[in-house]
């Protein structure tokens, strides 16, 4: 049986640019589509790819625990999602009081493409203008642009699994420069904790929400 | 084995699942709750503990400073665990106590403990940030039931809470980055202003400042009263604690006092923002909220004069504030409770039905704008001298915006006073309202409002008409214990005097 080190060796081409991209594109679909089946499974992807980005600057075994942590959160928020049924669209008997989808984005696809579009240009921007020192130049474009998509989705939306996405993607750009900074494994213990945290506060937040609307249904 | 200030954390840790587990009965609840963060304050005050201990290898230590915050957030919480089940205490068994508060109140105070008492600032605020996490839960409160009405248990607020707090969270930790690089290398002073602006930041975060002050107003409307009040009352304190920590272990941080004069910028933007926003609000929840937000940037303000006196003054502003937000978040509590609304067009009559309600309600918030005669002019007074002996205008300001707040609250005693419930509210304002499981069926905000702006004045629930004689009891005894503040500053002057010596980063007014 392989030994981690020869899966990540074998899989090192994915450890630069193919994995930046791959962010790109994850990180896009959390913007772009309502669908939380999509949104949780470009999530899950991204929590893979920025651990195969962090066994650049972190030991292998300390990047797979980050994943680890983040398939955890996965986890929780699919759970959660199934649960509240989020993002369904709700039958005539059963109206909302927004129009259809605008519990996820109260705003239409061509906005959110231009958003995503202007958040990729300031990333490139701020990369040039304020290189981060302490990583090499791709994994700082990931970090500005995972960090500036998880800032656009807490703007764009109210709505806590959606929100919440965004502030998971956001912590998962920080944590992706920090790692350079701060190898200590008391340090990484406690990020992951707070990460977890999180996750489950977004799981309330989202159950609650899901009784608020329904309150509203039915008055 | 030298325990250090374990004791501290430890107690309310290990009792919040029990409490959790005893949601259901509140009296048993509250006042375990309320015990254990006595017992624990007690312990703060009379065991040794100034060994440190070392958990995963950080150092934990209490230094007179942060026993006397610790103690002072224990016994901040005991007060509230209690007005928390005195406000529970339904006027009928249909509605259900949210006690969701007191559980996580006290995993918040074990973790906050913690944080006061960690050397390392980096853990400090992996803590704090746990912390803020557990209180969204605190904020949410119980599941909202399908049948509830508008305004309590959204989730906007617990998601801002969640959303900014978590900003802080990176402004931290590379704060705490350059303080090791700093460490390694002494003479590289360029480190200062990116590390000051960062804490800045996270501190500004944290407290609610403006501008990041968009999760005070929602907290204040959509949670608990209690709520806004412990996370005010307690999470400010040991915040303002870690800020002066720092810069007496950090004195490159304030050698070319950037730091101060952000912190006096930043107050007094806080300040002004604060006082016109209460100025015009139509409800309590709002009021409290941007009188609160006044009261931060006085006390930013009170920190920013680098001074000794100034730390001494914001300390005693510290202690009539959470007093104030004790007394003002209890009325608020009742009367959402006992009037189903706390919007301004919904209070007639009142002030009649529910005086020492109303009188508490309206001196927490008075207190809150340093109106004369009140906790909170006593230890503002110090405050606007020593700005005013650094900028007149800055003064000036500072006073208006209290006056800009206790306009605010005159409002608000006239909608107390008024003899009948508006009948067509401001158009667009959202009444608070906050009765579960008593709303009657309406597709009509408005109507659902009118319905409720009348339950005082109508003989539809003739037991709501009086204020109950226990809360109006306590209520009197906190309004008392306001007043006297305001009229004897000094008896709280002995252990701030003697916490503040330690920090002696702190010269003569600038």
């Amino acid at each position: 049986m392989p030994t981690l080190s020869e899966v990540i060796a074998r899989l090192s081409f994915l450890t630069a640019s193919p994995a930046v991209a791959g962010l790109v594109v994850t990180a896009s679909l959390i913007i772009v589509v309502r669908d939380w089946r999509v949104s949780l499974a470009a999530l899950l992807t991204q929590y893979l790819l920025v651990g195969f980005l962090l066994t650049r600057l972190i030991t292998p075994e300390v990047a797979m625990v980050k994943t680890l942590v983040g398939a955890l959160i996965c986890l929780i928020l699919y759970l959660t999602a199934r649960r509240v049924h989020w993002g369904r669209r709700r039958s005539k008997d059963e109206p909302s009081p927004l129009p259809a989808g605008w519990e996820v984005f109260p705003v239409g696809l061509p906005f959110r493409l231009l958003a995503v579009v202007l958040t990729g240009l300031m990333a490139s921007s701020l990369l040039n203008s304020y290189p981060l020192s302490e990583v090499p130049r791709d994994i700082g474009f990931a970090c500005y642009w995972l960090a500036l998509i998880g800032l656009l989705a807490m703007i764009l939306t109210a709505e806590p699994l959606k929100a919440g996405l965004g502030l998971l993607t956001f912590m998962a750009g920080f944590e992706l420069f920090y790692a350079a900074l701060e190898s200590s494994l008391s340090v990484v213990g406690f990020l992951g904790i707070v990460n977890l945290f999180m996750a489950l506060a977004i799981a309330y937040l989202a159950s609650a929400r899901e009784v608020e609307l329904v309150g509203e249904q039915r008055q | 084995m030298m325990a250090g200030p374990l004791p501290l954390i430890i107690p309310p840790l290990a009792m919040a699942p029990i409490v959790y587990f005893l949601r259901r009965w509140p009296t048993a609840a509250s006042l375990s709750a309320s015990v254990t963060a006595l017992v624990t304050a007690g312990l703060c005050l009379r065991l040794p503990l100034d060994d440190p201990a070392y958990v995963l290898g950080r150092e934990l230590a209490l230094d007179h400073p942060s026993r006397m915050v610790v103690v002072f957030i224990l016994v901040m919480a005991a007060i509230l665990f209690l007005c928390a089940w005195f406000t529970s205490r339904s006027p009928s068994l249909r509605q259900a106590p949210d006690t969701a508060f007191v559980p996580f109140g006290l995993a918040i105070l074990g973790l906050l403990s913690g944080a006061a008492t960690m050397r390392l600032f980096l853990f400090a605020a992996l803590l704090l940030e746990i912390a803020a996490i557990v209180a969204v839960f605190a904020i949410q409160g119980d599941q909202p039931s399908p049948e509830r009405v508008e305004g309590q248990g959204s989730s906007r607020a617990g998601l801002r809470y969640l959303v900014m707090t978590a900003l802080a969270l990176p402004c931290f930790l590379i704060a705490a980055w350059l303080f090791e690089l700093h460490a390694r290398n002494p003479h590289n002073v360029a480190l200062a202003e990116p590390a000051v602006t960062l804490l800045a930041l996270g501190f500004a975060i944290l407290l609610g400042a403006v501008p990041f002050q968009v999760w005070l107003p929602a907290m204040a409307v959509e949670a608990p009263p209690m709520v806004t009040a412990f996370l005010l009352g307690t999470v400010n304190p040991v915040l303002l604690l870690l800020l002066t920590s720092l810069f007496q272990r950090h004195p490159w941080l304030i050698a070319d006092n950037q730091a101060f004069q952000l912190l006096t910028v930043g107050g007094l933007l806080t300040a002004l923002v604060g006082g016109l926003l209460a100025l015009g609000q139509q409800d309590f929840g709002r009021l409290l909220a941007y009188a609160a937000l006044s009261d931060l940037g006085c006390l930013l303000l009170g920190l920013g004069t680098a001074s000794i006196e100034g730390l001494t003054a914001t300390a005693l502003q510290l202690v009539n504030r959470s007093l104030a937000l004790v007394l003002a978040s209890m009325g608020l509590a009742i009367l959402r409770r006992y009037a189903s609304s706390d919007a301004f067009a919904d209070l007639g009559n009142v002030a009649q039905r529910m005086p020492l309600v109303s009188a508490g309600l309206l001196a927490g918030l008075l207190s809150l704008a340093g109106f004369p005669l009140t906790g909170g002019f006593a230890s503002r007074w110090p405050i606007y001298r020593l700005v005013y002996q650094e900028n007149h205008l800055y003064a000036i300001a500072l006073f208006l915006s209290g006056g800009a707040a206790a306009l605010g609250c005159w409002r608000g005693l006239l909608a107390l006073l008024r003899s009948e419930a508006t009948k067509n509210p401001v158009p667009g304002k959202q009444a608070t309202c906050c009765v579960k499981n008593e709303t009657p069926s309406t597709s009509s905000g408005q109507a659902l409002r009118s319905t409720q702006g009348d339950k005082l004045g109508s003989d539809a629930h003739p037991e709501l008409e009086r204020e109950p004689i226990a809360t109006a009891a306590v209520m009197l005894i906190l309004t008392l214990l306001c007043l006297a503040l305001g009229l004897f500053p000094q008896l709280f002057l002995p252990p701030i005097l003697k916490s503040v010596e330690g920090f002696t980063f702190l010269g003569s007014p600038r």
